[in-house]
């Protein structure tokens, strides 16, 4: 049995509150996909902003009810056996805002403590070892209020953990945090799945996060899955095509439309006013290449050969950059 | 054991809601004050239209000379029944703009106690509230209240309460089904606040007024309370089975209501973030 078994996933969302007499127009942000994570796997869910990520998370954790198709977590029906998931399930949603600002750290996880049916007589216990877990025990009876972002995310997931859950649901889960908490929130997570063997779903649109976390990934867009493997599999998808990254200031948008290589921007610095383009050229090509960025106008800061990453799976398979 | 769990998570929502109320410390004071000065109008008014507190056309209508205890009653039917609109309703809407609504509601407690948890804070809230009302309606306005007569009219206001109760849930499976639910709650509860008869007896509204008041369950209760306080159960008859039936729809409703959203929320998410 999966953890996860989802098949033919689909959901639709109203343009606008369905009422009696109103035609509505539905848009459909998740579009028939299918895939299975196996117990205690870290998988990802890659993919840009409204790509279906959330969606998808939202149908597994039973927030939402999916427009067809099915999918099972840890063999119960999302429709049939929302209450039996819950039990057995936790979530971190995106955003800070997801904790009661106006309670301790203690006071949250006690109230979620409740929620989730823990124990009376494990209650305290847990949540003092979850506290110290991610470095909050000292500061139990702070409000959440006077937290960082970082602190707030780490009780997030202490939140997640309350009900020791077998399946863990992530969602964007370092969107917004310094380097420092980040890290932290990534080795904590992969020691999760070591050590406490436990199954996790993430959604990140952050390349290097699903390439370093995860032991497989699907790479989400427009609601539909176009790749699934591991990091190296996906990236066997572009072995042997040389990556390229060229930074470039005064760049010509128009410009580099009309040149023959397919070159998309990964990354754009407007106060300093550079820009970063990524493609696959060859070594022949590539003098080609700034001769011609040369021509619209734009200057050549650097240019560098770079091994190829999910960013050059993605843009190989869309066309377009997965920024961050 | 499934029983004590949900026990359990309901005294988590309770204590929650509580210690978040506690937070906001001038909310209670506020509370207490706009409910003094809610009688001490009543009475002002009352004196400033008739020149006197007893009136002479109140007790044709409802059989109530003093206008000041007509309106006291009124108000603690209508305080006591708004815990339950403001219990189901609000706890949906703040949470909902916090942002915190969807970790409870992916939790495996059941929906129906996150509201009821909450509404068990209103209603401690609104015991609180009285207990500090009653001595000072009775010792600054000089409000005489029956013991008696109070007592007996426990049970109609049971009955009321049913029906409140179904008016929040169908209240708050609308909300939970809205982008933007603060100008309908706003709306709602002047709706109801006019409609409710704390103030004025329902008689004298004008027709398709009075037919509305009577279709929501507070002005029933209202009535019902204060016959009863006034001419016991016999007297009072119809309006406590006009009360039991509009309690019972309204029961209905509101299950049927909130069901139906709760659903539709699963399918269009829930919109207020």
């Amino acid at each position: 049995m999966h953890a996860i078994d989802v098949r033919e996933l689909r959901k639709s969302y109203p343009k606008k509150i369905p009422l009696p007499f109103r035609k509505v127009e539905w848009i459909e942000a998740v579009k028939g996909i299918s895939f299975r994570v196996r117990k205690g796997e870290l998988f990802g869910l890659l993919g840009p902003n409204g790509a279906g990520k959330t969606t998808t998370i939202k149908i597994l954790t039973t927030l939402l009810e999916p427009s067809g198709g099915s999918a099972e977590v840890l063999g119960y029906d999302i429709r049939k056996d929302a209450r039996e998931i819950r039990k057995r399930i936790n979530l971190v949603a995106e955003g800070e805002r997801t904790l009661y600002w106006r309670l301790s750290a203690y006071e949250n996880l006690k109230y979620f403590a409740r929620i989730y049916y823990v124990p009376k007589n494990e209650e305290k216990e847990r949540i003092e070892q979850l506290l110290r877990l991610v470095g909050l025990w000292e500061r139990r009876n702070d409000l959440v209020m006077n937290y960082s972002r970082g602190m707030k995310q780490r009780l997030a997931i202490a939140k997640a953990l309350i009900n020791d859950p077998e399946v863990l649901f992530l969602d964007e889960p370092t969107l917004g945090l310094d380097v420092q908490s980040a890290v932290f929130v990534r080795e904590f997570i992969r020691k999760l799945v070591d050590e406490q063997k436990k199954t996790v779903l993430l959604t990140t649109h952050y390349m290097a996060e699903a390439e370093e976390l995860c032991d497989r990934i699907a790479i989400i867009d427009h609601g539909k899955i176009i790749a699934l493997d591991t990091p190296s599999g996906l990236k066997r998808l572009v072995k042997g095509e040389d990556a390229v990254q060229i930074r470039v200031r005064d760049l010509s948008f128009q410009g580099i439309k009309s040149l023959p290589w397919k070159l998309v921007i990964v990354k754009e610095d407007a106060e300093r006013g550079t820009v970063t383009l990524r493609g696959h050229v060859s070594e022949e090509d590539l003098p080609k290449v700034v001769e011609s960025l040369v021509k619209t106008g734009a200057k050549i800061l650097s240019v560098e050969q770079k091994e190829p990453t999910l960013e050059d799976v993605f843009i190989k398979l869309t066309g377009r950059a997965l920024r961050d | 054991m499934v029983v004590t769990e949900e026990l359990r998570a309901l005294y988590g929502v309770a204590v929650k809601s509580w210690r978040i109320f506690l937070s906001y410390r001038l909310w209670m004071v506020s509370d207490i004050m706009l409910g003094f000065f809610f009688v001490g109008q009543a009475l002002l008014i009352g004196i400033g239209l008739t020149g006197q507190r007893n009136s002479p056309a109140l007790q044709r209508l409802t059989g109530y000379s003093d206008y000041l205890t007509f309106a006291v009653l009124g108000f603690m039917v209508l305080g006591f029944g708004l815990t339950f609109m403001s219990g189901f309703v609000w706890s949906v809407v703040d949470e909902l703009y916090a942002g915190t609504l969807e970790y409870s509601f992916a939790s495996p407690m059941r929906r129906i106690t996150f509201f009821l948890g909450n509404v068990l804070v209103r209603i401690l809230l609104s015991f609180i509230y009285m207990a500090v009302y009653v001595p000072l309606f009775v010792f600054v306005f000089g409000v005489r209240i029956n013991p008696v007569g109070f007592l007996k009219a426990l049970p109609v206001l049971l009955i009321g309460t049913v029906g409140m109760i179904g008016f929040g849930m169908a209240a708050a499976g609308i909300v939970l089904y809205l982008k933007d639910p603060g100008p309908f709650i706003n709306i709602l509860e002047m709706l109801v606040f006019a409609l409710s008869g704390a103030m004025y007896p329902v008689t004298i509204l004008p027709e398709p007024l009075r037919i509305l008041a009577r279709a929501v369950p507070y002005a029933p209760t209202s009535e019902a309370v204060r016959k009863v306080v006034a001419f016991g159960y016999s007297g009072s008859v119809w309006e406590i089975s006009y009360l039991l039936l509009i309690s019972t729809l309204y029961a209905l409703l509101g299950y049927i209501t909130y069901k139906w959203s709760e659903k539709q929320a699963k399918i269009v998410g829930l919109k207020s973030y």
